[in-house]
């Protein structure tokens, strides 16, 4: 499996650079942080983004989860691996096996880079 | 970085690496002043007022919600069963306003949807560039014969969770043991498909455990329900004769109410009962009847691309109000719908093409205080429509093991956890 470099570095990227455009803002008045901080958000406009938004109405980002598995810190190959794998296993039937039924690879694939290192 | 680096400089750097690249400055700066507001601090309206706001950080973002503090429906029933406070389930707007949404507690009385205004209770005019109306459900009172706000107040709907949900909890705890308790269950479309055999499975719950000799009816003017086959085997193996379900066949439609004798009357039988819950019918809450986005029926047909009403262009309609079958009346649908709906809302005023995306839905039911199942689906869009993707999606397995049922009932309480917390907190 392939998975692009490039994308699954994106979410870990922009917080590290809205600190750094925060902390210059001030000696570069040229530069809105709001106005560019409004097109970082842009990545979560992308069809991935759509897609993925129904995870974290289960899924947090947070540890110590007794039932469904926090989704914090995977890299985007360990949760296709995983995704899949719930697609595949057709003798299961937890929530999580009926739901990525659902799913294409390609999706899986989209939906994988966007939560990457969250 | 150096002082010396520019806003141009620094967004061809992103876009280098992939950050940026859809939306031009000059967009942007146009919508420097565009106002979303949002009418309903539910679990849609709350999540979609959110997301907008993250999504478009300078985009001015309006709340209405009469009430200063939420009350959740998911997890009431555990309420009424005594295994959870109400407290549990309240929710404030603080964390929404902290983000640099603006909250106002008022109603929204009416919608000028050619001059963009919505009018408050209080008399302002909020104008809008796009509205998003989430107002939930209403009760059609006198729907059901017999059945209004006042007799609401001695036989409790407990549909919307608060003073309702206290008062049959606290109807059900003082009644006496080998009394009798009735459930009456409207006919679909309603609020929270599994919800009133969840009720039915925690009622019957209290009841074997502390008033052994008390039973439960269930009158059913649906001759099918959610998640039918696991809970008619979760009642046979808890609740025995305890619990009687009635469907239309079997004479379980109630066609009137009496509240003064405390019976209700099916075609050939009357039902006198010690503590009656009515879940009545209903439609979708009072401003979409004033906005003009709810049809004949009383719920608003959409396009679920992006949730705009099919009535009303500029107005999005999410959540329990909306006819979006097959994607349930339910808390997790509306949040969904909230995330996709604010995306697309972001994109049109990015000047961007609206995206048809894949929507889900996973609702989790109680059949004993620590047992669930549940139910999910996966719903692609056919222009505009929500189509179930086959081979995708149903309920827990009917021939698994406790195990399963109590490792659903932890998956439960994360769901609620994770969902009251990417709304609220």
């Amino acid at each position: 499996m392939t998975v692009s470099c490039r994308k699954t570095t994106v979410p870990m990227l922009a917080p590290v650079l809205l600190v750094l455009l925060g902390g210059c803002a001030g000696s570069a008045p040229n530069i809105d942080l709001g106005e560019i901080s409004a097109e970082l958000n842009n990545s979560a406009l992308t069809q991935a983004a759509s897609l993925a938004s129904v995870c974290s109405g289960c899924h947090g980002f947070d540890a110590k989860k007794q039932g469904i598995v926090s989704l914090k810190g995977y890299s985007a190959e360990r949760l296709s691996i995983l995704f899949r794998g719930y697609k595949n296993d057709s003798d299961s039937r937890t929530a999580m096996h009926r739901m990525a039924r659902g799913y294409t690879d390609e999706q899986i694939e989209q939906i994988s880079m966007y939560l990457a290192d969250r | 970085m150096s002082e010396a680096l520019s806003r141009r400089e620094v967004l061809k750097a992103l876009s280098a690496i992939g950050l940026v690249g859809v939306l031009s400055p000059k967009v942007l700066a146009a919508n420097q002043q565009s106002k979303l507001v949002v009418v309903g601090g539910g679990f849609g309206g709350a999540t979609a007022a959110r997301f907008a706001k993250r999504l478009l950080p300078t985009l001015n973002v309006t709340l209405i919600e009469p009430s200063q503090t939420y009350i959740a429906c998911p997890f009431s029933n555990l309420v009424i069963g005594g295994v959870r406070t109400l407290n549990q389930q309240m929710f404030s707007y603080d964390a929404l306003r902290a983000e640099g949404i603006r909250v106002v507690p008022e109603m929204a009385v009416a919608v000028d949807s050619v001059a963009r205004r919505v009018t408050l209770s209080n008399e302002a005019v909020l104008s809008y560039d796009k509205l998003v109306l989430a107002p939930g459900i209403d009760f059609r009172w006198q729907a059901l014969d017999g059945y209004d706000q006042a007799t609401a107040e001695t036989m409790p709907h407990a549909w919307k969770a608060g003073v309702q949900t206290e008062m049959l909890k606290r109807q059900l705890h003082s009644m006496q043991d080998g009394g009798t308790v009735a459930i009456s269950v409207t006919a679909a479309p309603f609020r929270c498909p599994p919800g009133p055999y969840e009720r039915a499975s925690v009622i019957a719950h209290y009841l074997k455990h502390n008033k052994p000799n008390a039973r439960l009816i269930v009158l059913d003017s649906n001759e099918r329900f959610s998640k039918q086959p696991l809970f008619l085997a979760a009642w046979r193996k808890n609740y025995g004769d305890r619990l009687e379900w009635r469907n239309p066949s079997n004479d379980g439609r109630v066609n009137s109410v009496d509240a003064n004798t405390s019976t209700l009357h099916t075609d050939f039988d009357s039902v006198k009962a010690d503590v009656i819950n009515v879940v009545p019918p209903q439609q979708a809450g009072f401003i979409a009847q004033r906005a003009g986005v709810a049809n004949q029926s009383g719920w608003c047909p959409v396009n679920a691309l992006d949730f705009e009403s099919s009535l009303q262009p500029g107005i999005h309609v999410i959540g329990d109000a909306t006819i979006a079958a097959p994607m349930p009346k339910s808390a997790f649908a509306a949040n969904a719908q909230a995330k996709v709906c604010a995306i697309q809302i972001v994109r049109a005023f990015a000047e961007l093409e609206i995206e048809a995306t894949t929507l889900a839905n996973t609702c989790y039911s109680f059949i004993t205080r620590d047992s669930a199942i549940s139910v999910s689906d996966v719903y692609r869009n056919d222009g505009g429509e929500l189509v179930s993707i086959k081979g995708a999606g149903g309920i827990s397995p009917l021939d698994a093991p406790d195990e399963f049922r109590a490792r659903e009932a932890h998956q439960a309480r994360d769901w609620f956890d994770t969902l009251t917390r990417e709304t609220f907190l």
